[in-house]
């Protein structure tokens, strides 16, 4: 049991650690890198999720995650041993600042002599407390130190890292991704982590004065057991929190709804515009009895080789749609309605009259869904590491050893500052 | 009315050349006034780019760092601020010799990257994006100085003392410092952004390389069989790496940081 743990407390074990990790990131960044359709999705999933299904696929490629993996819980149980074994040492340095004296020799700086006058102890003494040092003095033997608690702030650091770990190890267990969550403007849809639903009030999307992208968001509404229970505007880089999760922003655009038709019924004196919607099965023209079927939408008309009519694109670039009027139940004419193409339409009857008005979007918006349960806690590990990093630039350690001469008036000092020999 | 901006990109790219002439020649015959020129040059260099960026914040309303061109402008503004940061605190005029022909490389690249002013996407325009990237070219320059330290150590023994190791040392460690700063507000700019602090991507792995390596090449200084020349080809490495990061990735790999 001793041996483990001494094998755990090792510094040389750290570095050793870290570059084995550098090592297997490096290659592990370069599979990754060329295999887009084995980790192309990883981020969409809980990384122990994915490391349990999709990754178990391929070990070919990700046993580099599992290796690394390995590594990172072995450098969290060395830099716990090496916090657990020096950290009570330092606190009893730090009450007994005398035992500081033993670090004399440290390397091997035989420092310089001063005289000092009568009171060798008192000038020095005097001297170091004015540079804001605290002195502690044992007979013929003086130790002062400037900033004496930030030894601890390595530990601060060490301890953030252990906790964000532990924070990165909940995230990737517990929570929910989701992605690609489309809703149109005006819908309300259920969200699909938790009870919830969600409306999208408004697509709001701002440019600049050049044409350039400024900013897009949407408010939204979250409704559950057909109460409001929250209301608010996901935006870039500021998302809605609800039910313990968040909802992302992630793009913006226009939904396709239909086409609007401008339907003229002789017989029957009308003369109106008409919607009809994608993917509904039948438009009622109103009073007059008769009846559209909407048999095929496309996006993008255009003909293949072999006349037949298919979508070049997604885009809504050329939409036409093929419909079927119908009178007492039986279809009576059938043809195509174009919206841009220099085609004539094809539907023609004797009674009614159908042309292309205008295609019926709406703005819509894409968010992902997401939670993770340790974003705090990381957050919080994250802060601790960054203050503690940062700290340790603002602040420095100094010591300072002396041996005294009392009755000569001299002092052997060595300082860790070497501007301070100039200005005793 | 003159183009400040790219007058003053323009000197500061032949500044850039000529100071880094200097420091190398310098280098040679070890002449102080080549020095003393190489030093004057690397301060109008850095004055010529500060006003540089200066000028095309304020035109294009956001700090330069949306594409290739202002990324690689701001980082070889961050390297002669790193060479002055070294000179003043450590009294090194040597950094000089590895961070002005760096200086030159990454003017050039900027040089022939497109100029043009591209608005920022909206999730980039947060003060968070402005840290994280500033932050992290400041390290980056830090890890240059360390790189040039560990070099000097290695060529010059007879200066292989205290202080060269604590230069390596301490601009190591202020990279780092800083590197975390970028990497801590990354972070939480990703989880705000993209609802995930962290993603399984080529730039992400290797920034978080950087980091990993770096904090292990600052335990490496207290393994004592690792100090001197160890420390110091760990810290050539490691600016190996960030360079790599830094360029390789962004060039060579698609990935969603473009440099």
């Amino acid at each position: 049991m001793k041996s483990v743990w001494e094998f755990f407390n090792s510094l040389k074990l750290t570095v050793y650690l870290i570059l084995a990790i550098t090592g297997v990131t490096m290659a592990g960044s370069m599979v990754l890198y060329f295999r887009p359709e084995v980790f192309g999705d990883m981020d969409q999933d809980l990384l122990f999720h994915w490391l349990t299904t999709k990754g178990l696929l391929y070990p070919t490629y990700t046993w580099w995650l599992y290796l690394l993996v390995v590594l990172v819980v072995i450098l969290g149980i060395n830099t716990l041993v090496c916090t657990i074994e020096r950290l009570p040492r330092l606190v009893r340095r730090y009450r007994d600042p005398l035992a500081n004296l033993k670090d004399m020799e440290i390397g091997g700086d035989a420092g310089r002599e001063f005289v000092l006058g009568d009171a060798p102890a008192d000038a020095l003494s005097g001297f170091l407390k004015g540079r804001g040092y605290q002195v502690f003095a044992d007979g013929d033997r003086l130790y002062a130190e400037k900033n004496r608690w930030l030894p601890f702030i390595p530990y601060m650091v060490h301890a953030g890292i252990m906790v964000f770990m532990v924070g990165h190890l909940i995230s990737g267990l517990y929570g929910y991704r989701h992605t690609g969550l489309n809703i149109i403007e005006g819908e309300t849809v259920k969200s699909p982590a938790g009870d919830y639903f969600l409306r999208l009030d408004k697509v709001d999307v701002e440019y600049r004065p050049d044409g350039s992208l400024k900013n897009f968001g949407s408010k939204l509404t979250a409704l559950k057991d057909g109460r409001v229970i929250k209301t608010g505007v996901a935006t870039a880089n500021k998302p809605m929190f609800v039910e313990g999760g968040a909802v992302y922003q992630r793009q913006f655009g226009q939904e396709f709804i239909g086409l609007v038709l401008q339907a003229e019924v002789k017989s029957a004196g009308f003369n109106n515009y008409i919607r009809v919607l994608k993917g509904a099965s039948y438009v009622d023209i109103d009073n007059t009895g008769y009846r559209l079927s909407v048999d095929r939408f496309i996006s993008d008309f255009a003909v293949d080789e072999h006349g037949d009519p298919y979508s070049q694109s997604e885009e809504l670039a050329n939409p036409a749609v093929l419909v079927t009027l119908y009178k007492a139940g039986r279809p009576r004419t059938s043809g195509w309605i174009f919206a841009r193409m220099p085609l004539s339409d094809t539907f023609k009857d004797q009674d009614v009259g159908l042309k292309f008005a205008d295609l019926d979007v709406r703005p819509s918006s894409t968010f992902d869904v997401n939670r993770d349960p340790s974003a705090l806690l990381v957050l919080f590990a994250s802060l601790m590491v960054m203050f503690g990093t940062i700290t340790t630039l603002y602040f420095r350690r100094e010591r300072v050893w002396a041996t005294l001469d009392i009755s000569g008036g001299r002092a052997q000092v060595i300082c860790t500052d070497d501007e301070l020999y100039e200005r005793i | 009315m003159p183009d400040i901006e790219l007058i003053s990109f323009m000197a500061a790219f032949a500044l850039s050349a000529c100071a880094a002439a200097s420091f190398l020649a310098g280098l040679g015959i070890k002449k102080k006034p080549l020095v003393f020129a190489a030093e004057a040059l690397t301060f109008l260099y850095l004055a010529a780019m500060t006003v540089s960026l200066v000028v095309r914040t304020s035109k294009s309303g956001h700090a330069p760092m949306a594409n290739r061109y202002e990324s690689l402008a701001c980082f070889a503004w961050s390297l002669g601020f790193v060479y002055w940061y070294v000179r003043i605190r450590y009294n090194e005029k040597r950094a000089g010799y590895f961070l002005m022909p760096l200086a030159v490389l990454v003017m050039y690249a900027a040089y022939i990257s497109p100029h043009d002013i591209t608005p920022m996407y909206p999730a980039l325009d947060t003060w968070m994006f402005e840290t994280h990237v500033g932050s992290a070219f400041i390290g980056y320059g830090f890890f240059g100085a360390s790189f040039a330290g560990a070099v000097l150590y290695l060529v010059d023994r007879s200066e292989a003392g205290r202080h060269l190791e604590k230069l390596i040392f301490r601009t190591a460690y202020y990279g780092f410092a800083l590197f975390s700063v970028s990497m801590v507000i990354g972070g939480i700019w990703a989880y705000l952004a993209w609802g995930t602090y962290w993603l399984w991507k080529v730039k992400e792995l290797w920034s978080f390389l950087i980091w990993i390596y770096y904090a292990g090449f600052l335990h490496a200084l207290y393994v004592k069989k690792m100090r001197g020349k160890g420390v110091a080809w760990l810290s050539i490495l490691g600016f190996a790496i960030t360079m790599f990061t830094y360029l390789g990735v962004g060039v060579l790999m698609k990935s969603t940081h473009q440099l």
